[in-house]
């Protein structure tokens, strides 16, 4: 199995695929880290990693085409090791997309380039005026734990003799001072909801500038990269089994097939309908990945990683048309 | 037919991407790619529109390249650059000329002040454009309403999470230890005071 793996490995990777690469990888890096036009953000480099992985998944598909092609199957059943061949070739395609992971965290490490001075990014909230004196938050994705509302009250109506006021959800209370930024930390609760509804007393009058309020996020520091680009993998590792069921057991083309993965996978992107696990946020990448980074839930990670094997399992099955 | 079925369902889902892609209701995986690409060759076009004092081309790109990257600053500086930095004496500006840019400056602004990730330092200029460029040459009332209104709202804010310090907050609790008739004139003296300093 290893030979065969190592061969396919080779097809996978052959020299001119291994140079692209390369370049790629260097072109990422300096356009994400451009000391004078780069965003200097590592939601940048993950973009282009996401995306090269993605060229890899597409590479994968054409080699199993050529595979099929050249007879690689009938060889195999000849071997009576259609099974391992399968599991081969997923070898092959989750250690190639590997080594790219690998090259990429070691070039940004090493290098270690200067990120945004920015620790903290600031996002849209939308806010609804609940009653006189309460104001309800809502956000659509799944920020990560740990970050916090950023509100701006208002003081001008409120009685001569305040001098503070307090903001409390049912549970906790806080002290807002005019001429401040007002910070409320959403708790994993919060963060799960969705929504939370903020009150003030309502003889203090505080109005909140509702066009002023924003959701900070703390940016992932680089040391964060490894896990970030393991996402990555742990992604990819699905859509990997999904090319091959599609080659294998529907007998589809193999550049068709890895386009069709691709598309399925993009799926758990699909806004407002939920037919994937939610694991769009294990390739969170882009000028605003904070946003979603390393939000993925470990029931949906693992139900993602499960129907990955599951998917290799059915398709390391020899197909009955094949086994004549 | 039935042969090819899978084939053509397969064509089918990729097809539906495709299309809920061009609709915005996915992101296909990789498409982030594009976007930060799209962005890094937009700072520089908004680099040469910069040289080229375009200053049309510069909101339209600033208002592109906050939309995929959440930075505010590029607004920001693109209406500094057309409705405050080129309007100084030095520049020798026709007053009409200064007074558009100036006008459709703080309409960049406050147009963007609900949608821009940090709208706390362009209260802050767009407040300084009214007072040093649009008021000495209009008498708009309403412009001078704009003003204290966005004055207060960056008082309240204390300059937002990163200017946030004892000063500023001190300056908002004595605008309201003012009765209230008289807190637009603690504003007007306070931008008088700061424009001396400047």
């Amino acid at each position: 199995m290893l030979k065969l793996s190592s061969a396919i490995f080779r097809q996978l990777l052959s020299w001119p695929i291994i140079l692209c690469a390369t370049l790629w990888l260097a072109l990422a890096y300096n356009l994400s880290f451009d000391e004078h036009l780069g965003a200097a953000s590592l939601g940048a480099f993950l973009s282009y990693s996401v995306l090269a992985l993605s060229a890899l998944i597409v590479r994968f598909g054409y080699v199993l085409q050529q595979r099929r092609q050249q007879g690689w199957l009938r060889q195999d059943l000849l071997r009576r090791t259609t099974a391992l061949a399968a599991v081969s070739e997923s070898l092959a395609a989750v250690f190639s997309l590997f080594i790219f992971i690998v090259c990429s965290q070691i070039v940004v490490l090493w290098l270690n380039p200067p990120l945004n001075e920015q620790h903290e990014a600031h996002h849209l909230v939308m806010s609804r005026v609940a009653s006189d004196s309460s104001w309800t938050f809502t956000w659509d994705d799944n920020i990560p734990e740990g970050s916090k509302l950023c509100l701006t009250f208002d003081f001008e109506n409120s009685p001569d003799n305040v001098k503070t006021s307090s903001i409390s959800n049912s549970i906790v209370e806080e002290t807002v001072t005019p001429g401040n930024v007002f910070y409320w930390p959403l708790t994993v609760d919060d963060v799960r909801n969705k929504t939370i509804t903020l009150e003030s007393p309502l003889e203090h009058n505080l109005s909140l500038i509702r066009p002023l309020a924003r959701l900070v996020i703390t940016r992932p520091p680089i040391s964060a990269l490894p896990r970030l680009l393991l996402n990555q993998l742990l992604f990819f590792f699905t859509v990997i089994g999904l090319c091959l069921f599609i080659f294998r057991r529907l007998k589809v083309n193999g550049n068709l097939s890895s386009l069709g993965a691709l598309a399925i996978a993009s799926l758990t992107n699909l806004r407002d309908v939920q037919l994937m696990p939610n694991v769009g946020a294990l390739v969170s990448s882009g000028l605003r990945y904070e946003r979603t980074a390393l939000t993925t839930n470990d029931i949906a990670l693992f139900t993602w990683l499960g129907i990955g094997l599951a998917l290799i399992y059915f398709s390391c099955k020899a197909p009955r048309a094949d086994k004549k | 037919m039935t042969r090819n079925l899978p084939s053509y369902l397969v064509a089918a889902l990729v097809a539906f991407c495709i299309v809920s892609v061009a609709s915005g209701r996915m992101r296909v995986v990789g498409q982030n790619a594009v976007d930060s690409f799209r962005c890094f060759n937009m700072y520089l076009d908004f680099n040469l529109a910069t040289v080229e004092e375009d200053y049309l081309l510069m909101a339209s790109l600033a208002a592109q390249i906050e939309d995929i990257s959440g930075d505010s600053g590029v607004r920001e500086f693109s209406a500094y650059i057309a409705g405050y930095s080129t309007s100084a004496d030095s520049h020798n500006r026709p007053d009409q000329d200064a007074l558009h840019w100036a006008e459709t400056a703080v309409k960049w602004l406050d147009s963007s002040v609900a949608l821009r990730n940090k709208p706390w330092n362009g209260l802050q200029l767009a407040t300084m454009i009214y007072a040093d460029r649009i008021l000495p040459n209009s008498t708009s009332r309403l412009a001078r309403e704009q003003m204290l209104n966005t004055y207060a709202a960056w008082m309240a804010s204390g300059g937002g999470p990163n200017g946030a310090n004892p000063l500023s907050a001190k300056v908002y609790q004595d605008y309201l230890a003012c009765p209230p008739h008289q807190r637009d004139n603690y504003i007007l003296s306070h931008l008088t005071q700061i424009m001396a300093t400047e």
